[in-house]
């Protein structure tokens, strides 16, 4: 029975249901210092390929563009560790707060 | 002709049960409602995490010994990475020892919390169930805003920690600590107070102290028993011996002793993080190592919030481990709970009572399968 | 013509089957609702207004599941069960008074007939957990019948201090004293309504008595078995006789449906005050079903028998010298 005080002391201060949604009012929103989505600062990679070798999932593939090498993000493999933010030499790899990255098509998950 | 053979009965609470979160089997031996025998099976999740990890370096090893365990993550990261600090014979900064001791304290509140709210579930008092797990998403912010995540942190790293904390961040987490503090001492005195709670736990799964340390029980189970032992305080890692705390036990030894341990190690908990904040020192938060670690073995342990949590690595001079071997609590409180479920003489257990005995050593299967099973526990 | 259709629309549309299934739903949302709030929940919200269709969503959505039946069950016990128990509810609730003193069937003793109903239900349960050929089902079926062992006396005697208070033996004859002695039963008898709900609790098997469906310890108990279409209507059965018992409070210890009402419109007020006593009742049994833990299954019986049985015997014995005085 002493949950009922409980439960009537913090009804009286007016503490209530926080309703989520994905979209539109009471969007869940994560912290700024979210590990969420992963982005490449094209100008400052130089292709040294570290983040390929320490991603633990093998999210990371080194292709060629027209600047040379850099690495293509898999998100559906990515587990958002942030150890390739981690291991760059030149900071050129971000995280963003975004955390809901649902989508129709695969191809939407590689982050070029 | 009726012997006691024929009375006797099997009820199989696993590999799939609503009380069991993960798979393991329990062949309960029943008396009408008695149980008189106990026959334990936790192999059905054994991942080669071990072996996973000598194909992989050492950082890439972080994260895979990390998923050893989802609510324990701090205390498997942190305890793989003093063992390959160790290897390299380094110490690292003070500052991330400290910031290190607030994330293990966090995840331990969490975790508390967490299970707190599964046994208040396990004897169907959900409405419990749900206010605590209301108050759980404090610490879950903290961890999001500490590391970036509110789960699995990665917050320890080789050599120190990954993110350093601003002046903003550690009155948030003050904040946190002054919002929780209350609301925990609220449930320790439900806990002490609702009848309908006390009539499920006390006297329930009893482990006497000379059970409890013949069988090797570890962490709160065995401090519940009263045996004072924790290894934060006998064998400190990370700046724990400059950190005060007390070592809580109850001479209780049933699951409502287990109870009030956790309860009384939270607000602990929530002491250690003020201290830590507050005498919080100066200076950079990682130490560069080598990729390669020197070839040697290492060993080390960690209070996790389970209990005691081993790690031990070998290295042959690679930047991969030649061997990785985890010893995790739940393991080492799993003969103590086989002896908790059986009825010896005048101590009784009701079907009723296996799964809140199963819940009071927080069970965590998946992190103990790493044996493959020979024969009866 | 129309004195010959009136009694058949009475007992499928209102206030017969139709009413009751519609007002079963209807309560088991309230009590979801008030629960949900106890836990600082939201409860159902998405079906409909507030979320007020979800319990009928649920039934629609269980009644196209699939339909399994344990190769070892005793097939026709274990199909038989839900059905009969839903006409159970339906042929009982004909006893309770909803638009006036006297349901749609009274007779001298429906007291009694309204009780045995408890009984009838429980040994379905016990008959549905039996004939599953499982252990869980079996284990919750013998937990069922000790629980009753347990409830069944102090509710009987709960009734009785009731009865002797009223002098009489009918559900209508208890509600049209109300009326006439000003409601005035529930102070004398309150020890008998607490105990009257503290015994419904257990023979709705809900929490803190939900112990034959116990979900850690059996599984879901005697309805482990059970699922898709019969499982629906054994939900179905199981809100019904949330709102027959707490129908059956509402005559016995609340004046039932009859109260102040202007002439001629009593067909519209009395069933208004039964479905606004209704919910008062069906929120006291979901708070109590939010503020405490399960209790064990010899817990309970010794609760039953130590406590509520002396206490209830000491209500009838007051009640009676109250009557010789
Ligand atoms: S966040 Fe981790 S998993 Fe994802 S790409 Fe970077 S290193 Fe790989
Ligand atoms: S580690 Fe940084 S610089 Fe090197 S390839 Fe990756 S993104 Fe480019």
């Amino acid at each position: 029975m002493s949950v009922l005080r409980d439960i009537i002391e913090r009804k009286a201060k007016r503490e209530r249901v926080r309703r989520h949604s994905l979209t539109g009012e009471g969007k869940v929103e994560a912290d700024p210092s979210f590990r969420g989505r992963v982005g490449l600062k094209r100008e400052l990679c130089i292709g040294c390929s570290l983040c390929e070798k320490d991603c633990p999932s093998a999210a990371i593939q080194i292709v060629q563009d027209e600047k040379g090498k850099r690495p293509v993000f898999s998100l559906d493999r990515c587990m958002f560790c942030g150890q390739c933010k981690e291991s760059c030499p030149t900071k050129a790899i971000y995280m963003s707060s975004e955390l809901q990255l649902p989508v129709f098509d695969r191809k939407a998950l590689e982050v070029r | 002709m009726s012997s006691s053979y024929e009375r006797i009965f099997d009820i199989p609470i696993g590999p799939q049960h609503p009380a069991l979160k993960e798979p393991a089997m329990l062949k309960l031996k029943v008396d009408g409602e008695h149980v008189v025998g106990v026959d334990l099976d936790v192999s059905y999740n054994h991942r080669g995490i071990e072996k996973a990890a000598e194909y992989r370096t050492y950082i890439q090893n972080l994260y895979l010994i990390e998923r050893i365990c989802g609510i324990c993550n701090v205390a498997q990261t942190l305890t793989y990475c003093l063992a390959v600090e160790s290897l390299h014979g380094k110490e690292i900064p003070a500052r991330a020892r400290f910031l290190r001791i607030v994330a293990e304290e966090i995840s331990r509140i969490n975790s508390h919390l967490l299970w707190l709210g599964v046994a208040a579930h396990e004897i169907g008092f959900d409405t419990f169930f749900m206010h605590i797990w209301l108050d759980r998403e404090i610490t879950l912010g903290l961890m999001e805003a500490l590391s970036g995540n509110r789960i699995t942190s990665s917050y320890n790293v080789i050599g120190g920690v990954r993110r350093d904390v601003t002046e903003d961040l550690l009155s948030r987490i003050r904040k946190g600590l002054d919002d929780l503090e209350p609301r925990v001492k609220r449930y320790r005195e439900i806990a002490i107070n609702d009848r309908s709670i006390l009539k499920r736990t006390q006297g329930v799964g009893i482990l006497s102290p000379a059970d409890a340390a013949a069988t090797s029980a570890v962490g709160p189970t065995l401090r519940a028993s009263g045996i004072k032992s924790d290894v934060r305080a006998d064998d400190p890692y990370s700046s724990h011996d400059q950190v005060p705390f007390n070592v809580i036990t109850s001479d209780g030894c049933d699951a409502h002793a287990r109870i009030i341990v956790r309860l009384d190690e939270i607000l602990e908990s929530i002491q250690i993080c003020r201290h830590c904040i507050s005498k919080l020192p100066a200076g950079p938060i990682l130490q560069r190592l080598p990729r390669r670690a020197p070839q040697g073995e290492a060993m080390s342990r960690v209070e996790a919030p389970r209990g005691e949590l081993f790690h031990y690595i070998c290295s042959d001079g690679s930047d991969k481990p030649y061997r990785c071997k985890v010893s995790t609590p739940t393991l080492a409180n799993l003969p103590a709970l086989v002896r908790m479920l059986t009825s010896k003489g005048r101590y009784v257990v009701n079907i009723a009572d296996v799964p809140v005995i199963l819940a009071s050593i927080d069970p965590c299967f998946s992190c103990a399968a790493r044996v493959e099973r020979t024969g009866g526990v | 013509m129309w004195s010959a259709i009136l009694p058949i629309l009475q007992t499928i549309v209102f206030p017969g089957f139709l009413f009751l299934i519609a007002v079963s739903f209807l309560y088991e949302w309230l009590d979801r609702k008030i629960y949900a709030w106890m836990q600082f929940r939201a409860g159902p919200v998405l079906a409909g207004p507030v979320g007020i269709l979800q319990p009928l969503a649920d039934f629609v959505k269980l009644m196209g599941k699939e339909d399994i039946t344990p190769a070892y069950a005793d097939r026709r016990i274990f199909g038989a069960v839900p059905i009969m128990m839903v006409a159970l509810i339906f042929t009982f609730w004909a006893v309770v008074p909803v638009t006036g003193s006297a349901g749609l069937v009274s007779f001298r003793g429906d007291v009694v007939f309204a009780l045995v109903s408890m009984t009838f239900f429980c040994m379905l349960v016990f008959l549905g957990g039996f004939s599953s050929a499982d252990r869980f089902s079996l284990l919750g079926a013998e937990r069922a019948v000790l629980q009753l062992l347990g409830f069944e006396i102090p509710l009987m005697l709960s009734l009785t201090g009731v009865c002797i208070h009223t002098g009489s033996l009918s559900l209508s004859g208890i509600v049209s004293w109300q009326a006439e002695n000003g409601w005035t039963l529930l102070g004398p008898q309150a020890i008998g309504f607490i105990i009257f709900l503290v015994a419904a609790q257990a023979e709705l098997e809900r929490i803190p008595f939900d112990i034959p469906e116990a979900e850690q310890e059996i599984v879901a108990g005697w309805l482990t078995e059970y699922s898709g279409r019969k499982l629906a209507l054994i939900r179905l059965a199981k809100d019904m006789e949330l709102v027959f018992v707490s129908g059956l409070a509402v005559a016995l210890f609340l004046g039932g449906p009859v109260g102040p009402s202007p002439a001629g419109l009593e067909w519209l007020v009395y069933p208004a005050y039964f479905l606004i006593k209704l919910a008062l009742v069906v929120a006291i049994l979901a708070f109590i079903r939010g503020l405490f833990a399960r209790a064990r299954i010899d817990q309970m019986v010794s609760f039953g028998l130590r406590y509520l049985v002396p206490i209830s015997l000491a209500q009838v014995a007051a009640t009676i010298l109250w009557r010789l005085a």
